[in-house]
């Protein structure tokens, strides 16, 4: 029996025959793997095979809320989108803010399952209950700023909206979903598979509240949480005044944040492209996702040069670095244009970067014929990274078709894989694993390639006096724990960054009140755990193997030029084996059935 | 007497108030419920939050039949005596504001009544868009605020700057 | 001053109200042609249901205004300033208001006249169908006309778990408000429910038959019934003021000051014809809340204090069978450029002409804003870029005060 937090029903969307169907919301997976990403991987383990062509009609696609989506938990309207992933042939999994997560909810549904094909585009209109396929041949080729004011005019102004760009629509391998017009699950190319479907999107609005299970519990906890968040410094003090961009200086300072392709890992102009800088430069104002107490979201505008006038949302830390430091561009106009221009076509802006960025390298060092780019690729150059992004977002010719593919298959093509900044072909973010240790076994282990929230160690590395950046001691232990503290959080509902302040204990206590289900701060743990496990174990039956849990080569044999962390490397060595021991996997990275028995998924290997 | 002050440049959109709102009245989140409204305009990414401004003369008070909202003179608010209400709708047509509304089955009148003195909205409410202050203290900031600038236009005055 | 009010309404009691609050020295006399304490009639169907009770809905005393029941007026003589009642007595007056409101049409048949055959207008209306309901071995009712009086007695009725027969002339349901296409939504959500509807149809005779009523229709159809509801239009209660000079068009015809073509006699309520801001001509309004705003208006200029009256313009609210129903300016008939959604059950149309709104009709859940609407018509806003919100019902009070957040920007 539920009894608060979930809505209870999923609704299954063939795209194939136009049908839907509801179906009941299972208590025991509910129990065991919470919701989110979580319940959503679950239910992908169980329809999709592993070994399925991710851009298939076979493939699904899960989008999926958590229990305290919806609720005023802090930053408690996250959604996911779970499939299996173009880019890597991982368990893909990613999630955005904003507020679609609950008006999903509000409409009855929790989840939502996506399987086959379309034979036209389609959008689905999801209103009070009710599921329309309508046509999108109109809305198809248009950027995501378009179509989704195209598709709320034609449904509900007050609709919430997901919507795919043309980089989705044309398969990109590093195409996000996004969501009401700005919000991007960003990773591993979720957005190249609703493309494969021919779904254009989905509108949903609801009038359908949340319950929760214990009424003056979740009050509680909510004042609890709330309270801790005002307290922290973070939450309440550096992300509403600069957003993650405070983050620029900060990184840079400890001589991680990698430049030029990672050539170098400090970047002399950072402070150009600051949260500092852009609170002066480029900010309107904050916004918040539902429900969030913290803000960190950017309203910008450019307001001088040849972008004058172009407005929206962002820039984030990830992408003031990837356009930034990484392509050696200091100008914060063209950053912004940039992450405008991937918000548009649905593009990856921490791909899309790593992939100019690559470009740029391949270019400098003349493996990249001069004939195959439009324009000179030179690090530094804001015109080539703008052109870049938009030749990649439109893919009209064989440049732009070659970058939309990603970082990983550009060197390859070029025949210098090792100049992908990537692992398990996924662009790495904003922090260099030479300079801080424990994020390179993040990066490594992450189940859906290269990755900073799946366990961000930054946070006891960096942000909090804790553990020394430069140590390899006790990274294997912080990255598991946040592992799986994540997995269990991102399955709930809530924000990432509702951890600058709160601790397992308070997101247990809040999905207890929510749900009813009692589950302490071990237990929560353990969910997280179990669900890190299933996710590992999809990806070993999709092929990956303990071989490519590793870096990039510059990343383990070059040394960072200059800066605080100059003659760094990272010795992977150093972590993997300890990390491996402390999952209870086998040294080739399998997990060992007695570990697996105890988390009681022994039936999934 | 304490009033509910809204600045629409501070809202960041989160809708936190229309969420706690509806769960301090009807135990369910359900912004439709809320008696606070944030209104998004998607296009500039603004904000504007908008409540019932507990009106000195009530239209909505005006045209009950049944005498269902009046106005308290102690506390300030425009009360809604729920029992008596017939749910002719007239003051829902009536409010220019929109301020006073019918709940998400389009059956119940519900109007904001401050929480009886601890407003539900304002608790969540970090970004400080939505403050339960002082009547004094709002027009004492108000002038406060007046003053700073006078101050500022004044001594720009006393080193020749022509403001 | 002695200010003489005729009507105990709404209308009457609040300019009652006013004028006391203006200047309470004032002498104010109402005079009501009920035995019963004044109460808001708008309540009446829901008294009906059971919803509310008349405890409920008497409209409060004033201080020091006399309300004199059982005072039906016979005539007026602006001459003498005097009015008279039907039981002999006169009344003076320096200043008089006219708001006595409507009455239901009951057209001539055989059998209009007996005691089951009613109009919904007072209390004693709602006692006897309520009566007639409980007496008669037939439980029907036969609502004849199905207009936003009967549509609202139906719903009553329903509630009640008494079923009901509508007998209308045209062929849709509420046609002097709705389009055709909101019509059919509304008849759409009569299914399941024990409503006949019988278009096209008019009662030609009423026979009492032992406790109920035989009801004979013009197609020669017999039906069986407690009683017959008359909601076929109201006609306002002016024939007191036959010979006294005072304008009459379908009702007493008032300038800007709400005053009468006779000095100091004035009007209010449901009675009178005065300015409809779309309609740029004078019109019947019977609205709740304008009669209101013409009563405060009223009272001010009773009281010398010019007050022009704005006009206001036709609307109306009403929940039937399960639906909201929200209509406003020119909503039966189409005009300008026209814009429509429907879907699930729900309808909306505005009309628009030169950017300004000038009708439009909701049907469905609940009515998002009302009161904005109103605002944009009177204010005649210019809504050509905000076509979809108006339309679609996001649109706030916020839209037509650009300026508030675009300060922020």
């Amino acid at each position: 029996m539920i009894d608060g937090g979930y809505q209870g029903t999923i609704l299954r969307v063939n795209l194939t025959n136009r049908t839907v169907k509801e179906e009941a919301l299972r208590e025991d997976w509910a129990k065991k793997y919470i919701g989110g990403r979580g319940y959503g991987t679950r239910i992908i383990m169980a329809e999709v095979d592993p070994k399925v062509d991710p851009l298939a009609p076979e493939n699904k696609v899960v989008i999926a809320t958590g229990p305290l989506d919806g609720t005023t938990a802090p930053s408690s309207g996250r959604v996911m989108v779970i499939t299996k992933g173009p880019l890597n042939n991982t368990i893909a999994c990613s999630n955005a803010g904003g507020y679609f997560g609950p008006m999903l909810k509000r409409t009855g549904y929790d989840m939502i399952i996506l399987e086959g094909k379309a034979s036209e585009p389609v959008y689905l209109w999801i209103n009070k209950g009710k599921v329309e396929f309508r046509d999108a041949t109109h809305l198809w080729g248009k950027l995501v700023n378009e179509s989704d004011q195209m598709m709320r005019e034609e449904t509900h102004l007050e609709a919430e909206t997901m919507e795919i760009g043309p980089a989705g629509e044309k398969m990109s391998m590093i195409a996000n979903v996004m969501f009401n017009g700005h919000r991007a699950a960003g990773r591993t190319g979720v957005g190249a598979v609703v493309g494969s479907k021919n779904l254009k999107g989905i509108v949903v609005r609801g009038n359908k509240g949340v319950s929760v299970a214990d009424r003056d519990r979740f009050a509680e906890a909510v004042r609890s949480a709330r309270e801790i968040l005002a307290q922290n410094p973070v939450a309440s003090g550096g992300m509403p005044l600069y957003g993650t961009a405070v983050l620029v200086n900060i990184i840079n300072s400890t001589g991680s944040f990698p430049t030029r392709n990672a050539q170098d890992s400090f970047f002399p102009d950072a402070d150009k492209i600051s949260g500092e800088t852009l609170r002066a430069q480029n900010l309107v104002r904050n916004e918040a996702c539902s429900d969030c107490p913290i803000g960190c979201g950017r309203v910008t505008a450019i307001k001088e040069g040849k972008y004058k006038g172009e407005h929206g949302g962002g820039p984030e830390y990830e992408p003031l670095w990837a356009f930034g430091a990484m392509c050696g561009i200091s100008d914060l106009n063209a950053i912004t244009m940039a992450n405008y221009l991937c918000d548009r076509y649905g593009l990856d802006a921490i791909s899309a970067g790593g992939t100019v960025a690559c470009a740029m390298e391949l270019y400098e060092r003349g493996y990249m014929p001069a004939t195959d780019a439009p324009f000179p690729l030179k690090f530094g150059d804001p015109d080539a990274l703008v052109e870049s992004i938009r030749a990649m977002g439109e893919q009209k010719d064989a440049f732009g078709k070659l970058l939309a593919q990603g970082s990983y298959r550009l060197a390859e093509h070029y025949g210098h894989p090792e100049l992908s900044m990537s692992v398990k072909k996924q662009e790495f973010p904003a922090y260099d694993p030479r300079g801080v240790k424990g994020i390179g076994l993040e990066y490594a282990t992450s189940n859906r390639g290269a990755c900073h929230v799946r366990g961000y160690s930054i946070a006891a590395e960096v942000l909090s006096p804790g553990l020394d950046r430069l140590v390899y001691e006790g990274k294997a232990a912080v990255t598991k724990f946040l592992q799986d503290l994540t997995a269990a959080l991102d399955s709930s509902g809530a924000c990432l960054f509702t951890t600058f302040g709160m601790q397992a204990k308070d997101l247990a206590q809040l999905y207890s009140a929510a749900t009813g289900f009692e589950c302490d701060e071990q237990e929560f743990l353990k969910i997280g755990e179990r669900i890190w496990n299933m996710e590992k174990l999809f990806n070993l039956k999709s092929g990956l193997t303990g071989k490519d849990d590793t870096l990039p080569p510059r990343i383990l044999h070059e040394p960072i030029v200059s800066g605080p962390s100059q003659g760094e490397v990272e010795d992977l060595g150093k972590m993997l084996g300890e990390y491996y021991s402390l999952r209870g996997w086998g040294e080739d990275s399998v997990p060992t059935k007695e570990r697996l028995q105890e988390l009681g998924i022994q039936d999934l290997s | 007497m304490k009033v509910l002050v809204l600045e629409p440049a501070k809202c960041t959109g989160c809708r936190a108030c229309m969420d706690a709102c509806s769960f301090e009245k009807t135990d369910v989140f359900n912004p439709l419920d809320s008696r606070i409204n944030v209104i998004t305009f998607h296009e500039d990414l603004t904000f504007v939050p908008t409540v019932c401004s507990q009106c000195e003369i009530p239209y909505c008070a005006e045209v009950c039949p049944t005498s269902t909202l009046v106005k308290n003179t102690t506390t300030g608010l425009v009360d809604f005596l729920k029992e008596k209400c017939i749910g002719c709708k007239q003051c829902v047509v009536a409010c220019p504001w929109g301020s006073i509304k019918m709940n998400h089955l389009g059956k119940e009148i519900i109007k904001c009544d401050q929480c009886s003195g601890d407003p539900a909205c304002v608790k969540v409410c970090k970004a400080e868009a939505l403050t339960y202050v002082d009547v004094e203290d709002m027009i004492s900031s108000k002038q406060h605020g007046v003053a700073q600038a006078y101050r500022r236009i004044a001594s720009e005055m006393q080193k020749g700057v022509n403001p | 001053m002695k200010h003489v009010i005729i009507g105990a309404s709404i209308a009457g009691m609040t300019a009652a109200a006013k004028i006391k609050q203006l200047s309470p020295e004032e002498d104010v006399t109402v005079l009501s042609a009920e035995s019963i304490q004044p109460y808001g009639k708008m309540s009446l169907p829901y008294m009906l249901s059971g919803m509310t009770w008349f405890a409920n809905c008497t409209l409060p005393p004033v201080a020091g205004v006399d309300v004199m029941l059982n005072k039906q007026v016979d005539r007026i003589d602006p001459g003498s300033k005097t009015v008279h009642t039907t039981d002999g007595e006169e009344f003076k007056y320096d200043k008089l208001l006219i708001a006595t409101g409507t009455s239901p049409v009951i057209p001539d048949v055989p059998g209009a006249k007996l005691s089951s055959v009613v109009g919904v207008r007072n209390v004693g209306d709602i006692e006897v169908i309520r009566k007639r309901i409980e007496e008669s071995s037939q439980k029907r009712v036969i609502l004849s006309g199905a207009g936003l009086v009967n549509a609202e007695v139906g719903d009553a009725l329903v509630k009640l778990g008494i079923p009901v027969t509508y007998v209308i002339s045209s062929d849709r349901m509420l046609s002097q408000i709705v389009d055709r296409e909101a019509s059919a939504i509304i008849e759409k959500s009569l299914t399941g429910l024990d409503v006949e509807l019988l278009k096209g149809e008019d009662i030609t005779e009423i026979q009492e038959k032992g406790d109920a009523l035989e009801v004979r229709l013009a197609s020669g159809k017999v039906l069986m019934g407690a009683c017959v509801v008359y909601g076929k239009g109201v006609r306002p209660n002016t024939s007191f003021l036959k010979g006294t000079g005072v304008q009459l068009n379908k009702g007493i015809v008032l300038g800007q000051y709400l005053e009468t073509s006779i000095p100091d006699i004035y009007g209010a309520g449901d009675a009178v014809e005065t300015d409809d801001v779309l309609l740029g001509e004078k019109t019947l309004h019977a609205l709740w809340p304008v009669a209101i705003e013409q009563a405060n208006i009223a009272a001010a200029n009773m009281l010398g204090m010019e007050t022009p009256y704005p006009g206001d313009v036709l609307r109306n609210i009403l929940t039937v069978f399960g639906q909201t129903i929200f209509t406003g300016g020119l909503s039966t008939h189409d005009e300008g450029e026209v814009y429509r959604h429907a879907s699930d059950g729900e309808y909306r149309k505005i009309a628009v002409k030169d950017g300004k709104l000038r009708g439009f009709v909701f049907v469905g859940e609940g009515a998002e804003n009302p009161g904005v609407y109103l605002r944009m018509m009177k204010e005649k806003t210019d809504i050509s870029s905000m076509i979809d919100p108006v339309l679609y019902g996001t649109v706030t009070h916020a839209d037509l005060y650009p300026s508030v957040f675009k300060v922020a920007l």
